[in-house]
């Protein structure tokens, strides 16, 4: 498989008045296209940080970020919004869909990036919410706004999406039904996942699972059998 | 509470350009009211007391004797002895056909108004006028003076030369600086005037060739206006000026005369100014129109008339007190408009502030605070803006008082009372916008803290989309996504929107305005301009007597006020005329049809003049074709004093002001038996009529006044340069208004949208591309409200000029061309797009991280 994203002793650092803060020391590592990849870890074990490394919308204080053989780490501002409209997609905890914006609008947001977009229509179906195409986000749950924010998110047919901790803020049947239709979309369109959370039993339908702790990387798992998402054991 | 404050508090500081905003507007609000009216202040002030310390007159009139009844034979020979001492041998000869008319009295109109010539040349009228006066005095508890005056002009100046009368009780002259003059050589002139020339006390002054020494700067209290003459109307500082000289001087003076009678009321008038007329009404018994005004009431009277030194006088004196009112007026309703855009704004700050703090605010309340302790802490913002923004704007009005009130008197002669601290305009200025400030946005946050603590602690509370938006997202969702986006999010907050069409509206009325004011002004000026061939028009003050001359340079009108009395159809039948009591007066003018330089003019601007070749002929102005349903070959009859004329309507001139007709000047001579020639005006390119001192004593004493065309276009348009200028100082204020307004909206706008300018970046969008979509928003709204303005602001004035034009018979062209419309526009428009691209900045600075954060 390609490798999509190459780290190189990547170092990310903080000032904080007089210390400085270490969010990320000597990382390194390989990611290849098209795969599931978690990354685990508890509160302040640096996986935010190194989305936000990996999305360009940090820098590092030192290393190198290739993406498809392209230093992201020296890319301008300019080019890094490009980088990210051109291929990358985001999903959040807090979903971030506009409020006056319908369901429909939302996921044209994204649209509006692309000059290869998927169909609206046929990602709203995908994503189960016909009838809720004309609805508002104050008028849906919890799960059916992630499920808008994934076909948002997938709708410019990106070739990473980044997902900040999705399940956070569901229950635990929600928040496999969301699981599974990322799954399904990666089986769909190979779109490589990379999805940041502190649950462990999400690491059981990825391809590769990295564990992080203060801010160095303590492992690195290839899952030789992928579980469905609905066979997940919540912890 | 005191956490509560604390926390609002730090919030001031994070909200810099908002609260710069608020201080900002309330600061120009108070200033502009402090300063205007510190200004007229002192101005109204002194002027009362100036009114009444000089003894202004409380009314100008004029005497009309009759020399048919008015003057016996004693008279006569008393005038003759001591009046008409050195008169000519041709004017002997009159006044002995006089004796003979008072001894067997048989009308003779061309006569009478000869012999009145005399009698004002000689002066001989003064006593008659004397002798009804006094007759009058007793009844209507007054005293009087005669006010006399000479105009010169010199050059491009225009002078008012009035004698030095100590004993004068009336009028009587204010002292700026200096003294009075005594000897022949010395005057004293106005300050301003002396300013502009670079003139001061010791100087030498000259006129017309006569050096006068400045001994002092004086004031005519009956010249506050000083309308000097009809050619410069509009008053010029550097070329108009009053000259107070010595008695002997004035008598060399030559130059236009006016004499009129100050009438002095022996009870208390309440200078105002204002005529009081009562519409007669069948129960009353007097139908008299100035029967409940103590000071006009004497205008009943046959013999007193109002002349045009009654209306101009008035005019002089009491100008300036429309200055006060229209002024306050402006004050007043500019510092509430900003007060309203200010409540607007704080409404919106406060309701953001509550939106994101919700969460806290249910927390607060499910502990047991109550909503108006809570309500309370967010008093800050307006306790701030109206403390900061009403003391700032009270030190800027006291300072911008002077400039404000010096622009005033550089219009107006009245001595400035001296400034005087008032600290009831400081209270205002710090108590008006707390009160309203903080009254509305303490009822707005009791509103919005209505809601039970887990309604407010309830995610995604905030979220809700109101009706309204809903609506206009459906009409929206016919546009492209680019425009939705915007759309959705400039009518989700309606309140900014309000704040964004009302300012953009009020400022749009302000610049049309002005605008339509600039074009009106250019219009009357085209107009009233339009087709003069002539430089000069001479008005005599008696009848003369002359034949048109082709080759002369001059064409002879005759002008006279004749009341109409009956209209007939073409087939003989009599057509109703309104006010059927009244005696309504037509301008009757007598043309020669060879005139050169006055044309008559139908709408489609085909001179009507040779219409004029049949002695019967009337051509009627458009106004009087209106008021009576006129049509060629009704016939008009009137009736001037015993003399019966009738004339046929043979075309329309147009001409929408009054009641005017115009008729060949031999018929309408012969007609009032003044013989075929008689004229009254002279409309010339002679150069003679430059100055008194080219003509002759004879004619010159004919003249009543000559107005120099030129003259009076040159020195309307200079003050139309003034104005003009004016105009672009006006939509640069508005604009920036617009600019201060809209950039704090923008503020807000950003901050309340963070997250999603933060997403979008995330997403990819570019910073030009976001501020597009989350910025600029507003411009239609911005282009709506304005072009809604235009049609309002013309509403209104045509309102207004209905008001009070009334009963005149005026049109008033109320209009704006596109051009500058758009010159309006494209100000307004610039400033928003300057407000979104200074807001832009802030714009940039959003962090991708804030998409990021976890709620």
């Amino acid at each position: 498989m390609k490798n999509l994203y190459k780290l190189d002793h990547i170092y990310k650092t903080y000032k904080n008045y007089d210390t400085d803060y270490h969010a990320l020391e000597d990382v390194s590592l390989e990611l290849s296209e098209g795969e599931i990849i978690v990354v685990l870890g508890p509160s302040g074990s640096g996986k935010s940080t190194m989305l936000n490394l990996l999305s360009g919308i940090d820098s590092p204080s030192k290393g190198h970020i290739l993406f498809e053989d392209i230093r992201v780490d020296q890319m301008k501002a300019t080019e890094l919004t490009e980088y990210r409209a051109n291929n990358l997609g985001f999903i959040f905890q807090s979903y971030n869909l506009i409020p006056s914006l319908t369901v429909k609008e939302n996921i044209e947001l994204g649209k509006e990036l692309s000059t290869a977009p998927l169909s609206v229509k046929d990602l709203i179906q995908q994503v189960g919410l016909e009838s809720h195409a004309s609805k508002y986000p104050y008028q849906l749950s919890g799960g059916q706004m992630q499920r808008v924010a994934i076909a948002r998110a997938l709708v410019k047919n990106p070739k990473v999406l980044f997902c900040d901790e999705p399940t956070g803020a569901l229950d635990e049947e929600t928040g496999k039904k969301v699981l599974e239709l990322l799954q399904d979309m990666n089986d769909k369109y190979h779109t490589t996942m990379i999805i940041v959370t502190h649950n462990p039993s999400i690491a059981d339908m990825a391809h590769t699972v990295i564990r992080m702790n203060s801010g160095k990387i303590v492992e690195i798992k290839h899952n030789k059998t992928i579980k469905k998402a609905s066979e997940l054991r919540w912890a | 509470m005191k956490l509560l404050l604390l926390n609002a508090i730090k919030g001031l500081r994070k909200k810099k350009i908002q609260m710069a905003g608020i201080i900002f507007m309330v600061m120009l609000s108070m200033a502009v009211y402090v300063g205007m009216n510190s200004a007229i202040d002192r101005l109204e002030t002194r002027y009362y007391s100036y009114l009444e310390e000089q003894n202004v007159e409380d009314l100008s009139i004029g005497v009309a004797v009759d020399y048919s009844k008015d003057v016996s034979l004693s008279d006569l020979d008393y005038f003759l002895e001591h009046q008409f001492q050195n008169v000519t041998e041709e004017e002997h000869a009159l006044l002995e056909q006089y004796r003979l008319y008072l001894e067997n009295p048989v009308y003779d109109v061309k006569m009478l108004y000869t012999i009145q010539s005399l009698f004002e040349k000689y002066e001989a009228d003064i006593d008659l006028k004397t002798r009804i006066l006094d007759s009058l005095k007793e009844e209507y508890q007054f005293v009087y003076e005669f006010e006399r005056s000479k105009t010169v002009s010199d050059d491009k100046k225009l002078i008012k030369f009035l004698p030095y009368e100590e004993n004068n009780q009336i009028n009587q002259l204010y002292l700026v600086e200096g003294a009075f003059p005594k000897g022949e050589n010395e005057i004293a002139i106005l300050s301003g005037y002396a300013k502009k020339n670079h003139l001061k006390i010791g100087d030498t002054y000259t006129v017309l060739g006569e050096n006068y020494t400045i001994v002092g700067f004086a004031y005519a209290p009956d010249y506050i206006y000083p309308l000097i003459s009809f050619s410069m109307p509009i008053f010029d500082e550097t070329n108009n000026n009053i000259a107070i000289v010595s008695e002997t001087a004035y008598q060399k003076v030559v130059g236009v005369k006016d004499n009129s009678i100050a009438l002095d009321y022996q009870f208390p008038t309440n200078r105002k100014f204002e005529i009081t007329v009562s519409v007669g009404t069948e129960e009353t018994e007097n139908n008299s129109p100035f029967a409940d005004d103590p000071v006009m009431r004497i205008l009943d009277e046959d013999k007193v008339v109002m002349d045009i030194n009654t209306i101009t006088r008035l005019g002089r004196i009491s100008a300036l007190q429309m200055e006060f009112a229209s002024n306050r007026l402006f004050a007043e309703c500019f510092l509430y408009l900003l007060l309203t855009i200010s409540v607007l704004i704080i409404v919106i700050i406060t309701k953001k502030r509550i939106d994101d703090e919700r969460l806290q605010i249910g927390v607060l309340k499910s502990l047991g605070y109550n909503r108006f302790s809570i309500a309370a802490s967010y008093l800050v913002y307006p306790i701030v803006g109206s403390l900061v923004g009403g003391i700032l704007g009270y030190i800027i009005g006291i300072i911008a008082h002077y400039p404000i009130a010096n622009v005033l008197l550089s219009f107006y002669t009245v001595p400035l009372e001296n400034y005087q601290l008032d600290l009831s305009y400081l209270s205002k200025a710090i108590f008006t916008p707390m009160i309203s400030l903080s009254l509305l946005s303490y009822l707005i946050a009791l509103f919005m803290l209505r809601k039970k603590p887990l309604a407010l602690l309830k995610e995604g509370s905030n979220l809700k989309v109101n009706l309204f938006s809903r609506i206009v997202n459906k009409i929206n969702s016919l546009f492209p996504f680019h425009y939705r986006f915007k759309y959705s999010l400039a009518f989700r907050s309606l309140g900014k929107l309000l704040i964004v069409t009302i300012t953009s509206f009020c400022t749009g009325l302000l610049i049309v305005l002005v605008l339509i004011g600039s074009n009106l002004f250019n219009h009357m000026i085209e107009e009233s301009f339009a087709g003069i061939d002539y430089r000069y028009l001479v008005m005599l003050g008696q009848f003369d007597y002359k034949d048109a001359n082709e080759y002369e340079e001059a064409d002879y009108v005759l002008s006279v006020s004749v009341p109409l009395k009956e209209i007939k159809d073409k087939n003989g039948n009599i057509k109703p005329i309104e006010k059927e009591d009244e005696e309504i007066q037509f301008a009757l003018t007598g043309l020669d049809t060879t005139a050169q330089y006055v044309r008559i003019l139908d709408k489609e601007e085909h001179n009507l003049i040779d219409r004029l070749d049949d002695d019967e002929a009337i051509i009627v102005n458009e106004n009087a074709k209106e008021l009576y349903n006129l049509e060629v070959g009704d016939q008009l009859h009137f009736v001037y004093e015993t003399i019966d004329m009738t004339y046929t309507v043979v075309g329309f001139s147009s001409e929408f002001m009054g009641r005017s007709g115009y008729i060949n000047r031999e018929a309408m001579s012969t007609d009032l038996g003044l013989g075929n020639n008689a004229y009254t005006t002279i409309y010339s390119n002679q150069e003679k009529y430059e100055s008194y001192k080219n003509l002759d004593a004879e004619e010159a004493t004919k003249i009543a006044y000559i107005l120099n065309m030129n003259d009076m276009r040159e020195n309307i348009e200079k003050q139309m340069d003034r104005f003009n200028g004016s105009i672009y100082i006006v939509i640069a204020f508005a604009s920036i208004m617009v600019l201060v307004i809209i950039s704090v909206i923008a503020n807000i706008v950003v901050e309340e949208n963070k997250k999603t300018i933060s997403l979008l970046k995330v997403m990819g969008y570019k910073n030009r591309k976001i501020s597009s979509m989350v910025l600029n928003i507003y411009t239609p709204f911005i282009i709506v409200a304005y072009l809604l303005s235009i049609p309002a602001m013309i509403g209104i004035l045509k309102a207004i000029v209905n008001a009070i034009v009334g009963d005149i018979e005026i049109t008033i062209p109320i209009t704006i061309s596109p051009i500058m419309a758009g010159i309006g526009l494209v100000g307004l428009l610039v400033a928003y797009y300057i407000a979104i691209g200074l807001s832009k900045r802030v714009l940039n600075k959003v962090p991708l991280a804030v998409a990021l954060k976890r709620e």
